[in-house]
């Protein structure tokens, strides 16, 4: 078992976000957690790496156990050496260049010598399309490429499992292509995934489960064949539903009034 | 104009500018750390250091600049005599000047820091965690670079004030910039020559230091998008 | 050196010094109200688009930003009558009270214009051009529309120069002018400076006190200027 996420509870004040959830992933899998605005998806991605950590449960990766309730700084820092995270909003270092974004994490995590890391990143800039753009700061490239060196920047770590929140949510609709590229592009090389989206023809496509999550709660989950063409569950019929429609934005399906 | 008295008072005022620019220099470097753990402890909200912070900074920030080095002056050696017992009476009166300029800008620089802190998204720790660097490593490689960076024209204004707040190091007996051209005006009265020569000293200090600073600005903030006015 | 801090002193001290506290005050208003003027009309230069003007503005604060105000005092207290003698003007019955308040208002006046120069540009353009589309003229628009906007803006600015205007009416003292720190000397030299800690501490307490009821004041004036015009 690649990650494993136990009985994980999280409240902000009176708001209960998560109400208990279990989840088990192999290596390699590619799970995409869909859900309605405020169903916990994201925060559920933020407790693994404990960005945001539970009230109650417990989070696996590959060998490491780490409890929500009790955790020490040296446990959460091991955690989040065996995992990586592409955010909504990209979080590139504003005062790095792409290059030394993605280098980073190398030398002072890694302890790569910087012309080893230099090497590295280079590559992997290059496999996302920025080889051209390696000196240039954050804040003159388009969202579209700061994405793409974001998973550059998570994927050159060679994490056990790749954390995405929303990876395209804050992105102009015409730059949503180039990044989902990139998406199926590290879906082939086998990496484990976690992915909040709301790109359901990407998780057709790319996702080998699909998760649905509604109030703090695994809903349904199964192959992506399954849960999108064929729902048991209502509450996942009727997010699909409304998901597609067209006068809907994806982005934020309310589903608060049932 | 009495040219004589400004030929033979001149080299002698430039010959002070020394003194004025290591009183200067000390109290930011050590002001600027001071004011950095403050801003850091208040921000962090540590219980007792935070709230002993907030008063010391308000404190300082009330009290005008030369009844803080007239306390300084008078203050730190009785407390060192009587705390620790000793004699204070090789203390140079600028080790006393530097102390009170130090304490002045650790409470003015901890709150343009606190305020450049929490301009930085809170986007840029997360992501920093997320790769595995440890709370000081994103403090020091990508928190306070970026908080430095916006700090910078502030902290040019802290610094072209403390050279101003300086001359006042003359009423606790440190022979800088003013107090030489005073000793040197008083016995034929040449007040004018004095404090023009003394003027144009300043200006030209605080133009060196504004051009400094302003290219410091242009380097350490050459990642931030050009700003529009 | 076996001189000792005798706190208990610090409140009788407090007392007595604040007897002079009209006299700051009386330093601190008038050199409010000069500042403004003056830094009115910089600021006006600064923004009048003319170049001579922009130039002039800007030179002056940058003059006045560089030297400190213990050298302006000297250099009107002492140097300006030396000169004005050679012209035939004698100064000897203007009064230390009224050097201070002029050299006060000129280094003041620099972050008055600027302040006034900063709050002015952060209206929106837009606001002058509705003004005048409405048919207001040129001036009835600064002085209904983007005026009354700026002021709010400027509030934090000008509590905060304010203060340090206040802080700066200690030098006051430099050229015997008998204001809380020209009183503490005073006191202290009454028994011949044995307990000038004690003095100075209790000065510094009586500046801080008032500080923190400026800062107060102004975050209330701020509050009851802007309710309801702030988004």
């Amino acid at each position: 078992m690649m990650v494993s996420l136990k009985g994980i509870h999280k409240a902000f004040g009176d708001n209960h976000v998560l109400n208990g959830v279990d989840m088990d992933i192999e290596g390699g899998e590619v799970v995409v957690i869909l859900g309605p605005s405020g169903s916990g998806k994201t925060t559920l991605l933020r407790t693994i790496n404990f960005l945001d950590p539970g009230d109650k449960g417990s989070v696996t990766v590959n060998d490491l156990t780490v409890d929500c309730a009790k955790h020490s700084k040296q446990d959460v820092l091991e955690l989040r050496r065996k995992t990586a995270m592409v955010f909504q909003n990209y979080n590139l270092f504003a005062n790095k260049t792409i290059l030394q974004n993605v280098t980073e994490g190398l030398i002072t995590v890694k302890r790569y010598i910087k012309p080893a890391a230099v090497e590295k990143a280079t590559e992997m800039l290059k496999k996302v399309g920025l080889g051209e753009k390696l000196d240039f700061y954050p804040s003159s490239l388009s969202g579209g490429q700061q994405q793409r060196a974001g998973i550059a920047r998570a994927l050159v770590l060679d994490p056990d499992v790749i954390l995405f929140d929303e990876p395209t949510s804050a992105l102009d609709p015409e730059l949503v292509g180039e990044v989902l590229d990139t998406l199926r592009d590290v879906a082939k090389t086998g990496i484990t995934m976690i992915v909040v989206t709301h790109e359901i023809a990407f998780a057709k496509e790319v996702a080998s489960r699909v998760v649905y999550m509604q109030d703090g709660i695994v809903v349904e989950q199964g192959k992506p064949e399954d849960i999108l063409t064929n729902p048991k569950d209502p509450r996942t019929q009727k997010f699909l539903r409304r998901i597609t429609d067209p006068g809907v934005d994806p982005k934020h399906v309310d589903m608060s009034e049932d | 104009m009495d040219w004589k008295f400004i030929a033979s008072a001149l080299p002698k005022v430039l010959a002070a500018i020394p003194v004025t620019l290591e009183m200067a220099l000390i109290a930011t470097v050590i002001g600027w750390i001071l004011g950095l753990l403050i801003a850091l402890a208040r921000k962090n909200r540590i219980p007792v250091v935070s709230q002993i912070c907030a008063v010391f900074v308000s404190f300082i920030r009330g009290v005008p600049m030369v009844i803080l080095l007239y306390v300084a002056y008078y203050a730190i050696p009785i407390a060192l005599t009587s705390s620790f017992g000793i004699d204070t009476s090789g203390i140079p009166a600028i080790a006393y000047a530097i102390a009170a300029l130090c304490l002045d800008q650790a409470a003015y620089s901890s709150e343009v820091l606190r305020a450049s802190l929490d301009s930085i998204n809170k986007g840029q720790l997360e992501a920093a965690w997320s790769v595995g660097m440890t709370t000081p490593q994103a403090l020091r490689r990508i928190i306070l670079p970026q908080a430095f960076a916006v700090a910078i024209p502030n902290l040019t204004g802290l610094f072209t004030g403390l050279l101003r707040g300086t001359s006042l190091a003359y009423y606790v007996g440190v022979y800088e910039i003013t107090a030489t051209a005073n000793l040197l005006a008083n016995p034929k009265l040449n007040f004018i020559e004095a404090y023009i020569i003394t003027t144009v000293i300043y200006e030209v200090l605080s133009l060196v230091c504004n051009n400094l600073f302003g290219k410091a600005e242009k380097k350490i903030g050459k990642f931030r998008p050009r700003q529009a006015n | 050196m076996g001189e000792l801090f005798r706190p208990e002193l610090i409140p009788d001290y407090i007392l007595k010094i604040s007897k002079a506290f009209p006299k700051t005050i009386e330093i601190l208003l008038l050199s409010l109200l000069f500042s403004l003027l003056l830094g009115g009309i910089f600021a006006a230069m600064g923004m009048s688009g003319k170049k001579a003007l922009v130039k002039i503005s800007s030179g002056w604060i940058a003059f006045m930003r560089g030297v400190p105000t213990l050298i302006l005092i000297f250099l009107l207290y002492l140097g300006l009558p030396q000169v004005l003698k050679r012209i035939g003007i004698d100064l000897s019955g203007v009064s230390t009270t009224t050097f201070i308040i002029t050299t006060l208002s000129l280094s003041a006046s620099a972050n008055m214009a600027e302040m006034m120069r900063s709050a002015c540009l952060a209206i929106d353009k837009g606001q002058k051009e509705a003004a005048l589309s409405v048919g207001m003229s040129p001036a009835v628009a600064f002085i209904r529309i983007i005026l009354p906007q700026a002021l709010g803006v400027a509030i934090p600015t000008l509590g905060n120069n304010f203060i340090m205007l206040f802080k700066e009416t200690s030098l006051a003292f430099t050229i015997g002018v008998m204001d809380l720190m020209g009183k503490a000397r005073a006191v202290s030299a009454v028994n011949y400076g044995a307990t000038k800690l004690e003095v100075y501490v209790a000065t510094a307490v009586i500046f801080w006190v008032f500080c923190f009821v400026f800062e107060k004041l102004f975050k209330f004036i701020e509050k009851a200027y802007t309710v309801g015009r702030k988004a």
